[in-house]
């Protein structure tokens, strides 16, 4: 908006010819790529490809629309530009080469099962020890078009066989020095409840936001007060600075208690479809770091100590394992069994760690420093049971009715069998009677076998009895989701 | 979780406003906006603005109660940051300020009907205060160009 001297000359001008030109090579160099990357091929399904068409047709466009746009608006339209071209990079890494290919196909049937068959998935590696999912791609790529009052929104939506418009996509990422780890990627039960966290986040958080910001409003305000004294007294505009103060903590509040949330119900969503191995797999996670670090030091995530209470409040609804010690109940003749009594007593790790409460402390501290954890954790607290049945009740009919290993001990007994004799534990039962595993069972019973030779022999658990371990259960994925996917079809060839 | 939808909806903000800080210049200069973009505006600020003391036509919008939220410490930022050019168009009080906030939404709303008492330097300030709070939404959004500072030890993506 600064005029230097001539009055022809202006900084928004200036800015104008050198972005005009750089956004057309941008453009032109992002549609390029695109197309080399979907020519390249190399992808365990067709997701990654609808993703390079999708970031193709934007900068396309973009591209037409650049001679329309405001000078004003060439830094908006250039941030715009750069961040789709980043997403290229969730499809260049997603090549089967880096991926553990032979669950990919098998886990993206099991996560469209649970949220609809419109999900597509990308899962790929990345060299960051965590799990992540990123999207949704094509409701954001729209929203921002939308708002370029200078583009067409026809001129994006137009009806492109090959371009997913009514589809969602999204992209999953796992570490990749844990690419064999099939145990761990029991995580992907979390990843995948982002997708319904985001559903009840955009359609309720802002409702509850808008009753609860009042009230909070007003706490953090006396708190900003209090802290502030004396001050303030002589400031000139001291009424704006202190909303500015109050301001501040409330929208970090705001995003404690939304980004809070999303982790919380991702849980409940990874036990809900996984059972007990989805609290193994965090539980296990969780062991190399600080259990009860403040949300407003790490990226706004709640504690670990403090999600894993929540998981296990959530398993115990479901498998009723902490209540009795498996070795002396008269139950335990008959529940949990031999097999996964060890399993329980691995978990119960967990209840020795959530009873202790230095998280519960942390978040709910005195002083101004605090105020924006203390009063997003009020309402996390106030709101949690009725907002997890909300969210719960968001996913698709079959997968509403939780994963209760507690039900499924006859099958996990075959399959651990199966893993003792270095088999796949991919069906159950003996052909021709035999019928292909569940996902959830496989990796279920992978994490009952584990707690069982951990407590059987102290010698087990070497790099290659772990690594004998997650290539039988990948192999097991593989042939059960071959087996039945393609099953049926081929008895339905033999038929006469 | 990187929720692109949340990101989607600042830049959206961002853009918004933006359109709107060129469509108050070009009324200062005598020209005619385009009225969606100035009612679009005079929501979301009404919204934003906790002395407003007053809620937009349409009811409750939770979304734009987040954004707003979100929006809030650069909007009174942005005050903040023109205080100095509000005394040169005669502010030089809390309560004037909020006056001429009030007035800009009443403009904004109508669509840029409802001049009232505004002049052009009142409209080219308020082209400016919407500039400014277009720009630190998208500097949040961008880092602007710059690569975010992790330390060494810290788990997180270095390599995109």
């Amino acid at each position: 908006m600064s005029q230097e001297g001539s009055s022809d000359w202006s900084e928004e001008q200036w800015r104008g010819k050198m972005l005009l030109r750089q956004l057309r090579l941008r453009c032109t160099v992002i549609m390029n790529l695109a197309q080399s990357l979907e020519d390249g091929g190399g992808f365990a399904t067709v997701t990654p490809k609808a993703l390079c068409r999708l970031i193709r047709h934007t900068a396309n466009v973009l591209d037409r629309s650049l001679a329309d746009t405001p000078h004003d608006q060439l830094a908006n339209v250039n941030y715009f530009l750069c961040s789709i071209a980043q997403h290229l990079r969730f499809v260049e890494r997603s090549r089967t080469v880096n991926t553990p290919w032979s669950m990919i196909q098998a886990t993206e049937h099991f996560l469209r099962q649970q949220v609809g068959a419109n999900s597509r998935f990308i899962i790929r590696p990345q060299w960051a020890h965590n799990y992540s999912l990123t999207g949704e791609f094509v409701e954001a790529y729209r929203t921002e078009i939308a708002s370029m009052a200078w583009i067409d929104p026809k001129a994006w939506e137009e009806s492109s066989a090959e371009r997913p418009v009514d589809e969602r996509v999204y992209c999953i990422a796992f570490p990749r020095v844990e690419r064999l780890n099939a145990l761990l990627h029991a995580n992907w039960g979390h990843e995948l409840g982002h997708i319904v966290a985001a559903r009840w986040i955009h359609g309720r958080f802002g409702q509850l936001w808008n009753g609860e910001e009042p009230d909070m409003k007003a706490r953090i305000r006396q708190t900003v007060e209090q802290g502030l004294g004396a001050s303030m007294n002589q400031a000139l505009f001291k009424d704006l600075i202190i909303n500015q103060y109050v301001s501040e903590y409330t929208d970090s509040a705001m995003e404690l208690a939304r980004d809070g949330l999303t982790e919380l119900i991702c849980d409940a969503i990874g036990v809900h479809l996984l059972g007990p191995s989805a609290l193994a797999a965090c539980l296990e996670f969780s062991a190399g770091f600080s259990l009860d670090e403040n949300p407003l030091r790490c990226d706004r995530y709640p504690p670990w100590r403090y999600r894993l209470r929540l998981m296990l409040e959530a398993c115990q609804e479901n498998e009723d394992f902490l209540e009795e010690e498996a070795t002396t109940s008269p139950k335990a003749a008959v529940y949990p069994g031999e097999t996964v009594a060890p399993f329980w007593e691995w978990l119960r790790e967990a209840k020795r760690l959530v009873t202790q409460t230095p998280d519960l402390q942390m978040l709910h501290r005195d002083g101004m420093d605090n105020v924006s954890v203390r009063e997003a954790y009020t309402l996390v607290e106030n709101h949690w049971r009725r907002i997890r049945g909300e969210a719960l009740d968001m996913l698709l009919g079959g997968a509403k009715r939780p994963y209760k290993l507690r039900e499924r001990l006859t099958t996990i007994d075959d399959l651990v069998a199966k893993l003792e004799n270095d088999i796949p534990p991919n069906e159950v039962d003996t052909w021709p009677d035999s019928s292909p595993a569940a996902f959830e069972d496989i990796i279920n019973a992978a994490w009952v076998f584990k707690a069982r030779k951990l407590a059987q022999d102290p010698e087990w658990g070497c790099p290659k009895d772990l690594e004998r371990l997650y290539r039988l259960v990948l192999k097991a994925i593989e042939a059960s989701f071959v087996h039945s996917v393609f099953g049926p079809r081929l008895a339905r060839l033999d038929k006469p | 979780m990187a929720d692109l939808l949340q990101t989607a909806r600042l830049f959206e903000v961002g853009t918004r406003l933006q359109t709107a800080a060129a469509n108050l210049m070009s009324v200062a200069q005598g020209g005619k906006p385009d009225s969606n973009a100035l009612k679009w505006a005079g929501d979301f600020l009404l919204r934003v603005d906790w002395n407003s003391n007053a809620m937009p036509k349409g009811g409750v919008d939770g979304g734009l109660a987040v954004s707003a939220t979100s929006a809030r410490p650069k909007f009174y930022a942005s005050l903040v940051r023109i205080g100095p050019k509000l005394g040169q168009v005669g502010i030089r009080s809390e309560e004037q300020v909020y006056d001429f906030l009030r007035s800009i939404y009443g403009f904004l709303q109508s669509g840029g009907s409802q001049v009232l008492d505004l002049s052009a330097d009142h409209f080219k300030l308020a082209s400016e205060f919407l500039h400014i709070l277009s720009q630190s939404i998208m500097v949040d959004l961008s880092n602007n160009g710059l690569p975010r500072r992790r330390s060494v030890l810290a788990l997180g993506e270095f390599v995109a």
